[in-house]
């Protein structure tokens, strides 16, 4: 009797270095071709990610020019039709003076646009602070200002409507004398009108409304919005053949972080129709018999997508701005049905699977989208999104790198 | 040994004639390998194959500390990615079990009668290791005659240490129910 012991190991040893076996199936051609292929999916493979770092990049890059194109510092558009700006000089008398010194002060002259244009644009060439009290006219509306300033002295002040009332005329004086408002070439000029004793009244300037003119969000609108969306979907699989077009429609919820900084996210449900050649396709969950070997397969699923994404505003028009935004997905099947092909003994067999909520793929997906967005009505938004959503990681029972494209329309409206 | 270094050295600059050279060299060897892990014969063929394009693209990695045993690095190195490439066959097709006959004439034949008896010992042997069910059968040929820890194969084959053991165990128990029977039918000596 022979038994499984050490000595029994070492003769398996030995049996294994000796049997005699007759090996067979030696095909170099085939071997190289594998690894031609390998050496051509390595490359395609580097070369695909090497494209997509440059996409990323170029996208980044187009989205600083236009936010450099658009962003307003507020310095090259303030006062360029300013042509309401009407202020009276605090001292009438000192007006009378040509400029003195080194200093520039900003000599208004009441009720003439023609007057307040052209100080404003000469004050804000020169982009140099003024010092206090210094009353000196500008060299370039000079001669008008001297005619001006004789038709201020003979008038009276008219009585002006209260914006911001003030205690004392001593406090309106600190106002007026305060250099960060004097020394600010980039505010509009103060105006002081008449005022009952012991009163000051300021108002501010009125500008005009440009609707051309680029304008920074109000801070004080709502923070919280929310919308339809809803749009046409195209899936594939690492490019291959495109099948028909799914649909997305869900709702949007944001939340704005200041003037151009969003956070959203949102529900969506979506069908995506797409094929994929076995390659592709992560057999182990669907249980094929044996030796079966995926040659192709054709499905669709339904879905719900949560994306959390950031969006940054730029191009803001008074009605209309354009917008970027990038963030992560996640895809959370509901059903996914395949047909499929797949060879065992070299014979091809047709099958067909359904899955009712098989996978739950977490921020599995990278959304990047450009959009542009339109004042509709009071308050709403109407939204024109495409998009492109790039594989992180396989999604659905068969683990595919799902690629879509598409776009959403919609509309929103600020909530709160 | 010259040889050798000059196909290595080759095989690293992706020169297909030295790969060639080195898979008809050492295809045999492997191919007995991947033979005690897959149960069907035609099928041991493409296993050893994809063993083999992964060695080429792995080549660079390959570093032998022993400077005068190329050779035998070689051979080990080329082991370990041909068990691997085994034991992920294994793995995909979730270590079910095949079932079929070994036709006789995956043997070779050996006309050399002072080791016919010992040549029937092992052939007997191999074919009672491949009988085994797939994850007793990897199991045994990782341990016992590859040299792999438990730990190692756990991790190989995604199972626990114990379960390593267990299998371990039972694959030799059925091994020596095997041989036992065979004994009995044969009523050969016991060496």
């Amino acid at each position: 009797m022979q038994h499984l012991n050490n000595d029994m190991d070492d003769l398996m040893r030995m049996a294994a270095e000796h049997y005699p076996l007759k090996p067979a199936g030696a095909d170099w051609q085939k071997v190289a071709r594998q690894l031609e292929v390998v050496e051509e999916t390595s490359t395609a493979s580097k070369a695909a990610q090497t494209g997509k770092r440059y996409l990323l990049l170029f996208t980044f890059l187009l989205a600083s020019l236009v936010c450099n194109r658009y962003k307003d510092f507020g310095l090259w558009n303030r006062g360029k039709n300013a042509a309401s700006t009407t202020a009276i000089p605090h001292n009438q008398t000192e007006n009378s003076g040509r400029a003195t010194g080194a200093g520039r002060d900003i000599a208004v002259v009441p009720g003439s646009k023609g007057s307040a244009a052209g100080l404003v644009k000469s004050i804000q060439k020169p982009m140099v602070s003024v010092p206090e009290a210094e009353k000196i006219i500008l060299p370039a509306a000079m001669d008008q200002l001297d005619r001006e300033e004789a038709q201020v002295s003979n008038k009276q002040p008219e009585k002006a409507t209260i914006i911001q009332p003030v205690t004392s005329s001593a406090a309106a004086d600190r106002v007026l004398k305060d250099p960060l408002i004097k020394n600010q070439l980039l505010q509009p000029p103060v105006v002081i009108t008449g005022a009952p004793q012991g009163q000051s009244m300021i108002e501010r300037p009125k500008e005009p409304v440009d609707e051309n003119r680029k304008q920074e969000p109000s801070g004080r609108d709502k923070k919280m919005y929310a919308g339809l969306l809803v749009g046409p979907d195209i899936s594939t699989v690492k490019l291959q053949e495109v099948k028909a077009a799914g649909y997305n429609l869900g709702v949007v919820l944001g939340y704005r972080m200041g003037k151009r900084w969003a956070a959203e996210t949102g529900l969506y449900w979506g069908r995506k129709n797409y094929y994929t050649e076995g390659q592709h396709f992560n057999t182990d969950k669907l249980y094929l018999p044996t030796h079966a070997e995926m040659i192709e397969a054709d499905g669709y699923c339904h879905m719900f997508e949560i994306p959390i994404n950031v969006r940054y505003t730029f191009g803001q028009g008074a009605k209309s701005q354009w917008f970027a935004l990038t963030g992560l997905s996640s895809y959370l099947m509901q059903k996914e049905e395949y047909n499929y092909v797949y060879k065992r003994y070299d014979i091809l067999y047709n099958g067909s699977k359904y899955y009712k909520s098989a996978s739950r793929d977490w921020l599995s997906v990278m959304n990047l989208s450009i959009g542009y967005e339109r004042t509709w009505g009071r308050g709403g938004k109407v939204r024109l999104e495409p998009y492109l959503k790039l594989p992180l990681q396989g999604v659905g029972i068969g683990s595919l790198p799902l690629t879509s494209t598409g776009v959403q329309v919609g509309v929103t409206y600020p909530i709160r | 040994m010259e040889d050798l270094y000059g196909i290595i050295k080759g095989c690293i600059g992706n020169e297909h004639k030295c790969q060639k050279a080195l898979y008809e060299r050492y295809y045999g060897f492997a191919f007995k390998i991947v033979f005690r892990y897959i149960y069907r014969y035609d099928k041991v063929a493409d296993v050893v194959n994809d063993g083999f394009v992964k060695l080429f693209r792995s080549v660079s990695g390959f570093i032998c500390e022993s400077g005068g045993e190329v050779e035998r690095c070689l051979m080990a190195w080329m082991k370990k990615i041909m068990v691997n490439t085994a034991i992920d066959e294994l793995r995909k097709n979730h270590l079910m079990p095949e079932i079929g006959g070994m036709p006789e004439q995956v043997w070779n034949q050996n006309d050399n009668s002072q080791n016919a008896d010992q040549q029937v010992l092992y052939k007997e042997l191999i074919s009672h290791v491949k009988r085994l069910p797939p994850a007793y059968r990897a199991v045994f040929n990782m341990y016992v005659i590859d040299g792999y820890t438990h730990s190692e194969i756990a991790e190989q084959l995604g199972i626990t240490v114990g379960t390593s053991k267990s299998n371990l165990f039972k694959a030799k128990a059925h091994l020596q129910k095997i041989i036992n029977k065979d004994m009995q039918q044969t009523g050969i000596c016991n060496i």
